[in-house]
């Protein structure tokens, strides 16, 4: 048996004159629980499509769950970001369905689809038609559709659209159990503090093209932390000119974030504040997903714009 | 197959068990028989009599001859008698229908209730006579010239003024023309020197009882209209089923990808099954329409002792054209449905292939009446037109279409199912994830050719 959920060897999808997917690459690991992100039109719903079998690559080849992405259907569950529920159909109808579509029994459909709406809080809406659900309910309910089957791959995209902090929290849970369990997930998003919280791994696609791929700790350890922020203590004030800090801006505590020119060690910088007065706290900010995010689609964008070409930074 | 299945079911289930089809469908038709009796009574006419006196100028002969029929009993109207005349030909359980009193004589109901006075006048009266019919003092004033009462007058003489009041009905306007003609008729014929009524009576074209000698022996009488009718009753029956069914499956269609639930039918099954699934879903709803359609049809036929005018194979040829038919329609709403985002693109797409499709109404009467003719012959090879033009050709009363043609015409058509599924296989499979404008006839060539 493969160690790799999914296998994706150059692949390449073209629609017309759009280059949606560039010679993209990629092995996920069995039990991994990744966070796929890029910006709007990037390519990933095309390459989640692929790894579906919904559409094809052009060229290239998908391996998912260790053969063809079409005889692993019923394997995988997905979670779309826009809502997929027919309006009239009642819910427990609904989940039966989708159960059943995904090659489950109906005894074994209609028991899951009981014991997931209990456990999501659902259970007075089994005779309800989906339209009289809030949104959040729905998708709740969508979630449910997309874990009914047990699948051994889980693609969410946008799972906690929609939903107050408590279901979010209570969506955050399961999938941490469905990922304990052994399952593979996938989670795309574009509120990158919850892939940083959840995924191990992240990969990162822009304009067709893979551009990161690397864990949380790898990409931290990759990306040069440029931000001092430091908390002077009370009555005290920072140097007016520090060597080395391009900008500096005040935060909603009263201290401060000291932005690095390229190139300066920080550890000097910080040295130098701590010399210069009494300070509460000062540390060095780890890069969060955001800068990172930020930093290479700006990046790329900037390379577009000028014609150069600046070093890849896919590990 | 497991999963065709399930959706098969859910489309049907949605689709045929509803409240808007279980009414639309299976009870309207229930009642349509009753209700084509009892129209005709709701709709029959309630007649105010018509009183009131009517003044001839220029002849006393026709004065005399209009008062005479004027107190005729049961005098109808032209529009009864039309009625009556057409009735001869029908079959005597609709003849019993239309005339019987306990429906409330429907036909029969439009005779009027009449108390007319037939006067004479001058010309120099003319002018006092309008102002009086202006008064509703007269029903209307009529002008008869000399040339009209000659035995043949030309065409410009044959012809009188009447001046009628305002607000007289259609009805006791019909019935006074009628009246007047008879009379200046019956005037002619008496200068003549002739006996009108027994004119009148040879002039009766005689009617032909016409009986068809049954296969198993027997005899049945045999109306020429049924046989008209039957051709394009079994055309617009195959036309109602498939298209009916062809729109259900284009707006669930339209409804799964604007409610974005065919995203996850997508990551459960792959385009070709959910195609699948829901043209067979909607196959089954095409076939309780025909059922239900064809089944009082046929029922009607028996209860008119007219069954044989469907011998089985007709049936056969129905089910065989109604399959193929509902593939091909059922393939060009599902591509369509699968390619637009909503009714109103699809109705810009679909434009171009209902004319095509509406070609077979427009051509009933050439083709059933000449089902070996060249143009029935060239249109049923033509594919989207071959079952409606061959269910025409095979059940029309003609000459029998040859076994080699009807043949020819089933192969090429089942053959072009399978294309015609091909193709919208490859326009769903592509046009499902699609958003936003809807595509051009070219460009769905173009998505035919994707990989």
């Amino acid at each position: 048996m493969s160690d790799s959920s999914i296998r994706l060897d150059h692949v390449d999808k073209r629609f017309g004159s759009v280059h949606a997917v560039q010679d993209v690459s990629f092995d996920v690991p069995r039990g991994s629980l990744l966070g796929f992100l890029g910006p709007n039109g990037a390519g990933k719903s095309t390459t989640i499509r692929m790894i579906m079998s919904i559409i094809y690559p052009d060229h290239g080849s998908i391996s998912v769950l260790g053969g063809s992405a079409l005889a692993a259907k019923n394997r995988i569950g997905y979670l779309p970001e826009e809502r997929g529920l027919y309006r009239k159909m009642r819910v427990g109808e609904f989940l039966r369905y989708i159960g059943r579509l995904k090659g489950m029994s109906r005894n074994d459909a209609r028991t899951s689809a009981s014991t997931w709406l209990d456990r999501m809080e659902l259970q007075s809406v089994d005779r309800k038609r989906c339209e009289e659900l809030s949104k959040g309910m729905q998708q709740k309910v969508q979630f449910i559709a997309s874990i009914i089957h047990e699948p051994d791959l889980l693609i969410f995209d946008e799972p906690f659209s929609g939903l107050d902090p408590v279901n979010a929290e209570l969506m955050n849970t399961i999938i941490r159990e469905l990922h304990a369990q052994g399952r593979t997930i996938i989670f795309s998003t574009h509120v990158l503090h919850q892939a940083e919280q959840l995924c191990e791994r992240i990969m990162l696609i822009d304009r067709g093209r893979l551009i990161l791929d690397d864990t949380m700790e790898g990409i931290q350890k990759t990306f040069d932390p440029r931000t001092i922020e430091v908390e002077p203590l009370e009555g005290a004030e920072l140097p007016a000119h520090l060597d080395g800090v391009q900008e500096r801006s005040r935060t909603r505590d009263g201290g401060w974030e000291l932005h690095l020119d390229e190139h300066v060690d920080p550890h000097r910088v910080m040295h130098r504040v701590v010399e210069a007065g009494p300070v509460r706290s000062i540390r060095l900010r780890r890069p969060t997903l955001d800068d990172v995010f930020v930093m290479l689609v700006r990046d790329r964008l900037h390379e577009t714009e000028l014609g150069i070409s600046l070093p890849g930074v896919t590990t | 197959m497991n999963r065709i299945t399930p959706i098969t079911w859910r489309e049907f289930k949605y689709t045929a068990l509803t409240k808007a089809f279980i009414i639309g469908s299976i009870i309207v038709p229930i009642f349509i028989f009753p209700l084509l009796i009892v129209l005709p009574v709701l709709f029959a006419p309630r007649l105010d009599p018509l009183q009131g006196t009517l003044v001839i100028i220029g002849s006393d002969a026709v004065v005399q001859q209009a008062s005479d029929l004027a107190h005729e009993e049961q005098r109808k109207s032209g529009t009864a008698r039309q009625l009556e005349e057409a009735l001869l030909d029908m079959p005597d359980s609709i003849k019993n229908a239309a005339s019987d009193p306990m429906l409330g004589n429907p036909m029969t109901s439009s005779e009027l209730e009449y108390d007319l006075q037939v006067e004479a006048g001058t010309i120099a009266e003319l002018d006092a006579c309008k102002q009086r019919v202006r008064d509703h003092d007269l029903i209307a004033v009529v002008v008869l010239t000399d040339e009209l009462l000659k035995a043949e007058p030309t065409r410009e003489q044959n012809q009188f003024e009447m001046f009628v009041r305002p607000g007289l009905s259609p009805s006791h306007l019909d019935f006074v023309n009628d009246l007047l003609a008879d009379s200046v008729v019956e005037v002619r014929v008496q200068h003549s020197g002739m006996n009108y009524a027994a004119m009148r009576a040879m002039m009766r074209r005689p009617g032909v009882i016409t009986k068809r000698l049954q296969e198993g022996g027997g005899e049945v009488r045999e109306y020429e209209w049924a046989k008209r009718l039957i051709p394009i009753a079994f055309m617009i029956l195959v036309w109602i089923a498939t298209f009916t069914s062809g729109n259900y499956l284009l707006t669930t269609t339209i409804e799964e990808k604007s409610n974005k639930v065919m995203e996850v039918l997508l990551s459960a099954a792959s385009p070709m099954e959910i195609m699948s699934g829901k043209i067979i879903g909607q196959a089954f709803v095409s076939l309780i329409t025909l059922f239900m359609y064809g089944g009082l049809g046929i029922i009607a036929l028996i209860a008119l002792s007219q069954a044989d005018l469907i011998p089985l194979e007709m049936i056969v040829y129905l089910l065989l054209f109604f399959i193929m038919a509902y593939f091909m329609i059922a393939s060009i709403m599902a591509s369509v449905g699968s390619a637009v985002s909503d009714l109103h693109d699809a109705q810009s797409l679909i434009g171009p292939a209902m004319i095509v499709l509406i070609l077979p109404m427009i051509l009933w009467i050439p083709i059933s009446e000449s089902p070996n003719g060249s143009l029935a012959v060239v249109t049923s090879y033509i594919p989207p037109l071959i079952p409606f033009v061959m269910i025409l050709r095979v059940t029309a009363s003609g000459d029998p279409v040859p076994l080699w043609q009807i043949a020819i015409a089933l192969v090429e058509g089942f053959a072009a199912v399978v294309v015609m599924m091909w193709m919208c296989a490859r326009i769903f499979r592509v046009g499902v994830l699609m958003q936003g404008k809807a595509p051009s006839p070219f460009q769905l060539i173009k998505w035919i050719r994707y990989r």
